[in-house]
């Protein structure tokens, strides 16, 4: 048995690697582009300044580390995630951030590719030497001076990414005025290797414009260089604690799953967040589901051909045909309606959400004192989840209760009935002991199709009824395109759901003795 | 088999049921000791706070009364002259502190706008009751709402309850009031603004707001690069250094003299520096809700532990007893979120919430239902910051360097007469909304003699057939001289119901003129790709406004067809005389013209240019239509939509 948990949890590794590098591309090769989506939306501001859009854009790709071809950047998140690491150990900052190694910096590949007649300023190459002295600082200085290189290579990066991209807009237009027609990608992108084929011609006024932008960007890009240069020397005299343990390059630390790109939180404790909401919707409705449609299944069974078998199976499918879309718009419209469901002498449900207004300053258990019946926060939260909890499982009863009849009947057909029944046991005995007990196998299997199923179906309740679940995640990351997130989300889905299914295959082990997985 | 309920059963069952009552008993001992001890505990802390709020305000008036009073008699030491003082203790609203004009440079002359809070103070109301929370419903929760980082409307909404600028516009006059500072004065090359803030202003815990936090905010918060803020920063752009000159005096510097630079200036927000140095700025980047301002309400908590996250429910936000000015009215204020408009509307109707924001449908589905006029009122007005929706005519040329047929000024003004406006208002906005003919609100920024172009399809085929689109082989389609058939795509928002109707109609009354048109949806990232690529033929889109002007250098300056700018519809309008691009002229010389007269007079040659051009044809300015609870007093529709802070609730 417990080899076969350990080849299953094995399994799982491929399994994860398929389904995220599937995202992962899905998610690179849409049109639009990340840095896009994460400007552009209801309510955004315009975008000002010199270079406009085009810089902001080129900001937040670096920033993200969108410029790097899709495999490569789906190698780094797959890095981050691993429990082993092979780069420099990061370092963890008071306030619990993760802080790594600075990225490097390349110089712009038109002012790199000696085509641009740049002399007033070499391109500082290869090894700076840091100007920062560390010699005889004490701990806390030390992390002093790391937080003052750590922002000065930021700003000092933040001005290279935008030069570079006024150089390029500069490039273009070069490439306009003398007429190199294929080396323009688009109004802010330039094909340098398709450029630099022609020798410079000073000739034109965009010429010299692009000279100066140039000269100007390769001395940024030194400033540039340097501050990383003096941030690489303080990180590596480890001005903070290091995180995991083992050596740089080889290093054994918790997984990653980097920040959200819309909101800058934390991927993992986005979803810890959200996950339990997600589940507990999920574990509530599995008792519903069971407790409704078993006992439907087993009437439906003793009175097969009946009236009530029809009527059961009848409905049951009806409901299993419902979108769960419009029901859950239907239930709010009437059920949590104040004045539809006075008519009926009722209070309405809610409309959203998971507690009341008041709710922290609730008991937790109901209670009556002098001010009447007030439900506290159990109660209260019950209540809420009522309609969402209802519009989750309604679906299911279809598909377990036709299990549970059929089980049913295949029993009652077998020869240890028919002995049963011979020896004279009571019709009711024989149909709970007998019939079905041994009905009950295929049952513990069912929850396994239910599952995923009904942890996809949640998402279109959370987003219907407000709830703040994996399910709303997932959707706002599909509509930003925030690539983190969605990664993450489908990550720990497809943990649980992998972890759901073995759970299955277990359970059926030791519920039946006839099964075996050694 | 051997299924009978034994002994051993029974034991495990008296096991299990006797720790289920032990949880049961648990709880409810731990119940009883909350309400016993701390729900009585709880009223006498709000009772104390309250008194304590009581007297942090008068403290604060007395403070600042001793500012002032302190600093007026060493102006008299120095300069051996009487100054008109400023008022007595106790001083609602805030009076200017007098003391001189030291701060100031000498020969520039001091505006003095006068301090604004409540257009119609809601303590002079008839009916006035203090107390209560408001409650507005609000469509999906913002991301976060630390200052800075937050970009979304809500976020905009809840912070303007809490954070405050220099100054701002009077909701009803529109014209420019002060709030945390005293007087300002605006260089005459326009190059620099000096304010002097006010003594009174505090921050939420009570420290008094200085030209520090100003400067502070401006290089370690805005113009940081380690701070996820580089859609702010590109809005500032034009101010390259905030300088603190003396405790209360701030500068704000340009790179370029434009006449936004004195509202730029006055509407920046400043952050207290004492409570926001305490975060790194991955600490900043990663926070959700850091809020201390000096405004009148403020979050539970200024603890990082306990801030609001999207997903932990309501933003509650309180009353800041250290409010140095007048307080509104109410206690509190919350905001839900529901997903749905269905469920937004249920939720108001049920009287989980005092302010709705509502669609047209809602509007009309509503407005003769006489149950739901009994418990709200139902407000809708076109404001300076309603939005106008347009279809932009893509006048240059697309990725391939063909031309579409929009670039002949014939073909656009004939677009715009085939587009029944007054119809599309009544059949997809329910009758509610204006005709938009420009890109200003009507106001002194728009041409008094501009008339929005008629629905004219006759006059529209004329122009059509002078531009060369005749129906040349008789199928009911326009061709060119080539033999071209006269097809558009029309690129929207998939998600835009609206435009999604449009769309509808541009199709159907095209086609009448024989036009075809081709719907082209797409969600947003992938609209936006298109629209920096120039990559279609019309587009629709609304731009928003903040004010009665807004600067046309984005959206309508032919240096914005570059670099991917909002100049999509890539016009560059008509020449002058010596051949340089008449709009190009005009909006230069606006953007330096810091006399507003002149300045509007501009404004209007613009907007007359951009009327005759039609690169958009301008649809609808769509009205704020909202379900107000009756129990909300004082509710005002004003030029600059609603003042939120001056009302008050019954009960």
């Amino acid at each position: 048995m417990l080899n076969y948990i350990a080849r299953r949890l094995l399994l799982m590794i491929p399994t994860l690697f398929g389904i995220t590098f599937m995202v992962f591309m899905i998610i690179a090769l849409s049109p639009g582009g990340l840095a896009a989506g994460l400007q552009l939306g209801p309510g955004a501001t315009q975008t000002q300044g010199e270079g406009g859009a085009a810089v902001v854009e080129a900001y937040l790709e670096d920033r993200y580390g969108l410029n790097d071809p899709a495999p490569v950047q789906y190698l780094r998140w797959l890095s981050r995630i691993s429990p082993i690491k092979f780069t420099k150990r990061d370092q963890e900052s008071p306030d619990g951030q993760r802080l790594s190694a600075p990225r490097p910096i390349n110089p712009p590949e038109l002012v790199r590719a000696d085509w641009l007649p740049i002399e007033t300023v070499t391109l500082d190459a290869g090894s700076i030497e840091p100007t920062v002295e560390l010699e005889g600082l004490g701990t806390d200085e030390l992390a002093g001076l790391y937080k003052r290189v750590r922002s000065e290579y930021a700003n000092a990066r933040g001005q290279f990414i935008r030069a570079s991209k006024l150089l390029e807009i500069r490039a273009v237009d070069y490439a306009e005025a003398v007429g190199i027609e294929a080396a323009i990608e688009s109004e802010t992108e330039v094909r340098v290797e398709r450029l630099v084929r022609t020798p410079f011609d000073a000739g034109s006024a965009a010429a010299a414009e692009l000279l100066v932008v140039g000269e100007d960007t390769a001395r940024i890009f030194n400033a540039a260089a340097r501050a990383r240069a003096n941030e690489m020397a303080v990180f590596d005299a480890h001005p903070l604690p290091r995180m995991g343990i083992g050596v740089d390059g080889l290093w054994l630390g918790a997984p990653d799953l980097g920040q959200s790109f819309t909101r800058s939180q934390d991927v993992l404790e986005l979803i810890g967040d959200r996950l339990p909401v997600t589940m507990l919707l999920n574990v509530l409705a599995i008792p519903v589901i069971y407790c409704i449609a078993i006992p439907a299944g087993v009437l439906a069974a003793t009175r097969r051909d009946t009236l009530i078998d029809t009527v059961i199976g009848a409905f049951f499918v009806a409901l299993w045909a419902l979108p769960r879309v419009g029901v859950g718009v239907l239930a709010i419209g009437y059920l949590a309606d104040s004045n539809w469901m006075s008519q009926f002498g009722l209070p309405h449900l809610p409309t959203g959400g998971l507690h009341s207004d008041d709710a922290n300053e609730m008991l937790f258990l109901p209670s009556s004192g002098e001010d009447g019946f007030r439900p506290g926060y159990l109660l209260d939260m019950a209540w809420h989840l009522a309609l969402p909890v209802l519009c989750v499982a309604y679906s299911g009863f279809a598909v377990l209760s036709k299990q549970t009849r059929a089980a049913m009947l295949e029993n009652f057909n077998a020869d240890f009935v028919r002995t049963a029944r011979a020896k004279g046991v009571a019709p009711g005995d024989v149909t709970l002991y007998h019939v079905f007990r041994n009905s009950l196998l295929p049952l513990i299997t069912m929850f396994v199709t239910i599952f995923p199923a009904m942890f996809a179906g949640s998402i279109i309740i959370e987003e219907i009824f407000s709830i703040e679940g994996m399910g709303k995640l997932a959707i706002d990351a599909i509509r930003r395109r925030d690539r983190e997130v969605l990664l993450g989300v489908t990550l720990i889905t497809t943990i649980v759901n992998l972890l759901a299914l073995l759970l299955a295959d277990i359970l059926y082990a030791i519920a039946d003795p006839r099964v075996s997985y050694d | 088999m051997q299924n009978r309920f034994g002994v051993k059963d029974f034991f495990l069952f008296l096991v299990v049921a006797v720790v289920g009552v032990l949880v049961y008993l648990q709880l409810r001992q731990a119940d009883l000791q909350r309400r016993d001890v701390l729900q009585p505990l709880k009223s006498q802390i709000d009772e104390m706070s309250e008194a304590l709020g009581r007297l942090q305000r008068d403290q604060a008036r007395i403070n600042a009364t001793i500012d002032r009073i302190s600093r007026e008699v060493g102006e008299l030491g120095e300069r051996g002259i009487v100054v008109a003082p400023g008022g007595g203790v106790g001083v609602t609203p805030p009076r200017s502190s007098g003391g001189g004009d030291a701060w100031a440079v000498e020969g520039v002359p001091i505006k003095r706008p006068p301090f604004y809070d409540f257009t119609h103070d809601p303590r002079e109301q008839t009916d006035f009751v203090e107390g209560g929370e408001l409650r507005f419903v609000l469509r999906s929760p913002p991301d976060k709402l630390t200052y800075y980082l937050a970009g979304d409307v809500t976020a905009r909404e809840v912070n303007s309850f809490i954070f405050q600028s220099l100054g701002r516009l009077h909701h009803d006059t529109l014209e420019e009031v002060s709030v945390l500072a005293e007087a300002w004065q605006v260089a005459p090359d326009g190059l620099w603004m000096r304010a002097r803030i006010r003594d009174e202003a505090r921050w939420a815990d009570g420290e008094p707001v200085t030209a520090e936090d100003f400067a502070w905010t401006f290089s370690d918060v805005m113009k940081n690069e380690l701070i996820d803020a580089a859609r702010s920063r590109s809005i500032y752009d034009n101010m390259i250094e905030v300088v603190a000159l003396a405790d209360k005096v701030v500068e704000f510097r340009f790179a370029e003299p434009i006449y936004s630079n004195e509202s730029l200036a006055y509407g920046f927000a400043p952050l207290p520096k004492h409570y926001y140095i305490q975060f790194a700025p991955e600490a900043y980047n990663s926070s959700t809700a850091l809020q201390m301002g000096s405004g009148p309400f403020r979050p539970v908590s200024f603890d990082p532990a306990d801030q609001w996250a999207a997903g932990a429910g309501d933003i509650v936000l309180v009353r800041n007893n250290n409010y140095w000015a007048s307080p509104p009215a109410y206690n509190g204020v919350r905001f839900s979120f529901l997903n749905t408009a269905a469920a937004m509307l249920q939720a108001f109707e049920n009287g989980e919430g005092d302010l709705i924001g509502a669609t047209p449908e809602q509007f009309s589905q509503k407005i003769g239902d006489e149950q739901f006029l009994d418990m709200a009122n139902i407000h809708q007005w076109v404001n300076i910051q309603s939005s106008y929706s347009f279809i932009g005519w893509n006048t240059g040329p697309r990725p391939d360097g063909s031309l579409g047929p929009f670039h002949d000024i014939r073909v656009r003004q004939a677009m715009t007469m085939l587009i029944d406006r007054e119809r599309i208002i009544r059949d997809f906005f329910e009758g509610l909304g204006e005709i938009a003919y420009g890109p200003n609100p009507p106001g002194p920024a728009s041409s008094p003699t501009v008339e929005p172009w008629p629905y004219d399809p006759d006059r529209a085929a004329e122009l059509l057939t002078e531009a060369g689109w005749i129906d040349r082989d008789d199928d009911g389609i326009l061709e060119n001289e080539a033999g071209e058939e006269f097809v558009f795509t029309y690129t929207i928002v998939s998600a835009s119901q609206t435009f999604q109707r449009i769309a509808s109609y541009l199709t159907d009354a095209m086609r009448r003129a024989g036009i075809r048109v081709n719907v082209d949806g797409h969600e947003w990232s992938r609209f936006g790709e298109l629209l920096r690529d120039r990559d279609f033929d019309a587009i629709s889109l609304g731009w928003s406004a903040s004010g009665p002007e807004s600067d046309p250098k984005q959206i309508w300056h032919p240096d914005s067809i570059q670099d991917e700018g909002d100049n999509f519809v890539q016009w560059s309008g008509p020449k002058t005389e010596d051949g340089a691009l008449l709009t190009a002229e005009l909006i230069d010389a606006g953007r330096r013209t810091l006399d507003r007269d002149e300045r509007m007079r501009i404004w209007q040659q613009l907007h007359e240019v951009i009327h005759e051009e039609q690169p958009y044809t301008f649809l609808v300015r769509n009205p704020t239509i909202n379900f107000v609870n009756k129990r909300v007093g004082n509710f005002r529709e004003y030029p600059l939509n609603k003042n939120k802070i001056e009302w008050f609730l019954l009960q």
